[in-house]
């Protein structure tokens, strides 16, 4: 997942620090409404790599959507969904010392487990590189139906077709 | 690649109870015009209100702020969170005129964990190597960014890449995946809270309307459990 926006504002020659780049891998099914059309289940989970931790923190994000699905092809496909984007980010409470400009400073992680659930509208394509597995790529707009909170979210997906 | 390595001002989620934070600017003595001032700020805000998994709009007040610089750093302000301007930074113990261009003098939250004092002083010291009018204006927004992150409840983070990195290492302002996740800490969004009237600020405990989610999640395994594998049904090209 990659934030769009930021990406299409910054300043020449930082585009490539506005994108972090995370792997989503999901699951999907269908549900055949015509010779063209689905309805597909998708669920995804980001997989949560990271580096540089201070304390014991985590979040996992998973992303639960209802699709129409539209065959272009047996290979190409166009999909247009909504669901929800559900961030589970829990938190061992501690002191963390961290380096500050004249000295270091001591800050806090806190004891918390925190859910964070946001509505979504998503759009994409899809390549079916394998019988089982589709590689998507498109467009998560977390909290769509609000003006100041929408963002736009380029995603790169593998999906299992089970 | 971002890391877990967000932190808080203070030991328990301590966070501003409300939804709606409203900046109080007084420039009395700033060495910038209001209107660069302004925009400066309302940019930093903005990039704050983007994230869209917290619960919280900034704003700056439309009208100057009564309170003055000496109420703020009495203690006595009741415009809450302030940004204000000084030219005697030696009123504050510890700060270098030449090296601060924007400091968080104070970070007070009441028993149940809610901040109830903190604002920002910008340095207006004449002379002094920091002083607001020598920096380009995409420093300043960096730095008032950072600056509001810790008014808002955030601590320092080791992540490089992160606008709460203890050290000026950008050039321009962004609001990466590790300063968004300190903030969902504190101010959790929930639109299916909002949408289903339950809406939280800032809590102890979140309130997430579990039944509503586990609805969907039955309803959602309950359309998987209705559907193929795509390739098992073959289009008409």
């Amino acid at each position: 997942m990659s934030q769009l926006t930021e990406r299409l504002e910054a300043p020449a020659g930082f585009e490539s620090k506005t994108s972090e780049i995370q792997g989503l891998l999901g699951i999907k099914r269908a549900i055949r409404l015509s010779n063209r059309w689905r309805v597909s289940p998708e669920a995804f989970l980001v997989l949560p790599w990271r580096s540089d931790s201070d304390g014991f923190s985590f979040t996992l994000t998973s992303h639960w959507s209802v699709n129409f699905d539209f065959l272009a092809s047996s290979v190409f496909s166009f999909s247009l969904g909504t669901g929800l984007l559900w961030e589970s980010h829990f938190s061992q409470a501690e002191e963390v010392t961290v380096g500050g400009i004249a000295s270091a400073g001591t800050f806090y992680k806190p004891s918390s487990w925190v859910q964070v659930v946001l509505p979504t509208a998503g759009a994409g394509m899809g390549v079916r590189i394998t019988k089982k597995a589709i590689f998507q790529v498109g467009v998560l707009v977390p909290q769509f139906y609000s003006n100041q909170k929408r963002v736009f979210t380029g995603t790169g997906r593998l999906v299992i077709d089970l | 690649m971002s890391g877990w390595a967000w932190t808080h001002m203070g030991s328990n989620r301590f966070g501003w109870d409300t939804q709606r934070i409203v900046f109080y600017v007084n420039t009395t003595g700033c060495t910038l015009p209001d209107s660069q001032l302004y925009a400066v700020i309302d940019r930093a805000l903005a990039a704050w209100n983007r994230i869209p998994s917290i619960n919280l709009e900034l704003v700056r007040a439309s009208e100057p702020a009564t309170n003055t610089e000496a109420q703020f750093r009495a203690g006595t302000a009741t415009q809450l969170p302030m940004i204000v301007c000084s030219s005697q930074l030696n009123d504050y113990s510890g700060v270098d005129a030449n090296s601060t261009l924007a400091f968080v003098p104070f970070f007070q939250a009441n028993s149940a964990g809610h901040v109830t004092y903190s604002g920002l002083v910008l340095n207006a010291q004449v002379g002094a190597a920091a002083e607001l009018s020598q920096y380009a204006e995409g420093e300043l927004e960096l730095i008032l960014g950072h600056e509001i992150g810790h008014v808002l409840g955030l601590g320092h983070s080791s992540d490089p890449d992160a606008l709460m990195f203890y050290q000026l290492n950008k050039e321009f302002l962004l609001i990466t995946r590790d300063d968004q996740d300190g903030m969902a800490q504190l101010y959790p969004a929930n639109a299916l809270a909002e949408l289903f009237g339950c809406a939280a600020v800032h809590q102890k405990k979140t309130r997430v309307p579990w039944a509503a989610l586990f609805l969907f999640l039955i309803w959602f395994f309950a359309l998987f459990s209705l559907g193929r594998r795509y390739s098992n049904i073959e289009p008409l090209l």
